[in-house]
């Protein structure tokens, strides 16, 4: 599954803010101005266009929500060694 | 003499007061982001009247600095004109005895300024006739005296400031790459 990737927060800067829940409103290339809502619960997770998506749940690392219909596309997120976390977003299938 | 005729200092104070609805270490996802707001105190007004408070306004200079820059072509068109606002302030200058209670009042309050200029928890109002200065940034406070009298001279300077300065962040641009993970990440 290919996804495009999205950088979307830092998880160390995040937390050095001590804050439960910030807004990032960032300009994804090929898409546009997003606003992403990240929240620091049991676990770090991201809020993007009404989808939940838990940092390593499970220790699953890319974690991906699959979307649950044929056209509906598949969210994942992701963090990689420098602890950015990145949002997935389904690249359509052309064919 | 009260009625709105005799000159006015009037301080106000605020406190930050942080309104986000989890501690640091809350593990309740809320979504909001950290709220600050400030809570204003009373306001601590100063008659500068010689008879009521000792405090006499000698002088009041309003000034306006703006700087200018002239840009001339080599092709010798009409040249540009780029002005720029670096300050908008006032003067003030009081005249009282140097036994004034109000004096002393007047100093501890400007020290009391000092330690909030950082965090901009305070403001200035200045009322004097046409001369009038709403919500201001205290710039200078000196106060001086000599031996041969008993005549204390008090010099503050009020500059305008920006009332409640947001700063407007670009939204930054994000490149996508494309892949089962992202780019560059083993």
């Amino acid at each position: 599954m290919i996804f495009t990737w999205y950088k979307i927060f830092n998880r160390t800067e995040f937390l050095a803010l001590n804050l439960v829940s910030k807004t990032y409103t960032l300009i994804l290339e090929g898409i546009g101005e997003k606003d992403v809502l990240v929240t620091y619960g049991e676990l770090i997770s991201i809020k993007y266009e009404g989808y939940f998506l838990p940092l390593k749940l499970n220790d699953k690392n890319p974690f991906i929500k699959l979307g649950e219909t044929e056209t509906e596309l598949a969210y994942a997120i992701y963090e990689d060694e420098n602890n950015d976390v990145y949002l997935g977003i389904e690249e359509p299938d052309e064919n | 003499m009260l009625g709105g005729l005799d000159p006015i200092i009037i301080f106000e104070f605020y406190k930050k007061i942080d309104l986000t609805p989890a501690g640091p270490d809350g593990k309740i996802p809320v979504a909001a982001q950290k709220t600050l707001q400030f809570v204003p105190l009373p306001p601590i007004p100063i008659y500068l009247n010689e008879q009521l408070t000792q405090l006499y306004v000698d002088k009041v200079d309003k000034s306006i600095d703006i700087g200018t820059d002239t840009e001339t072509f080599i092709n010798g068109k009409d040249p540009d004109i780029l002005q720029k606002g670096i300050a908008s302030g006032l003067s003030v200058t009081l005249l009282c005895k140097k036994d004034s209670i109000t004096m002393m009042i007047l100093s501890s309050v400007i020290d009391l300024i000092y330690e909030k200029v950082t965090s901009k928890e305070y403001a200035i109002t200045f009322l004097y006739g046409a001369t009038t200065i709403f919500r201001a940034v205290m710039h200078s406070f000196k106060i001086s005296q000599s031996a041969e009298n008993d005549k204390m001279e008090v010099t503050i300077e009020l500059s305008r400031g920006a009332k409640q300065p947001s700063p407007t962040n670009p939204v930054p641009s994000v490149p996508g790459s494309s892949g089962p993970i992202p780019v560059g990440v083993s």
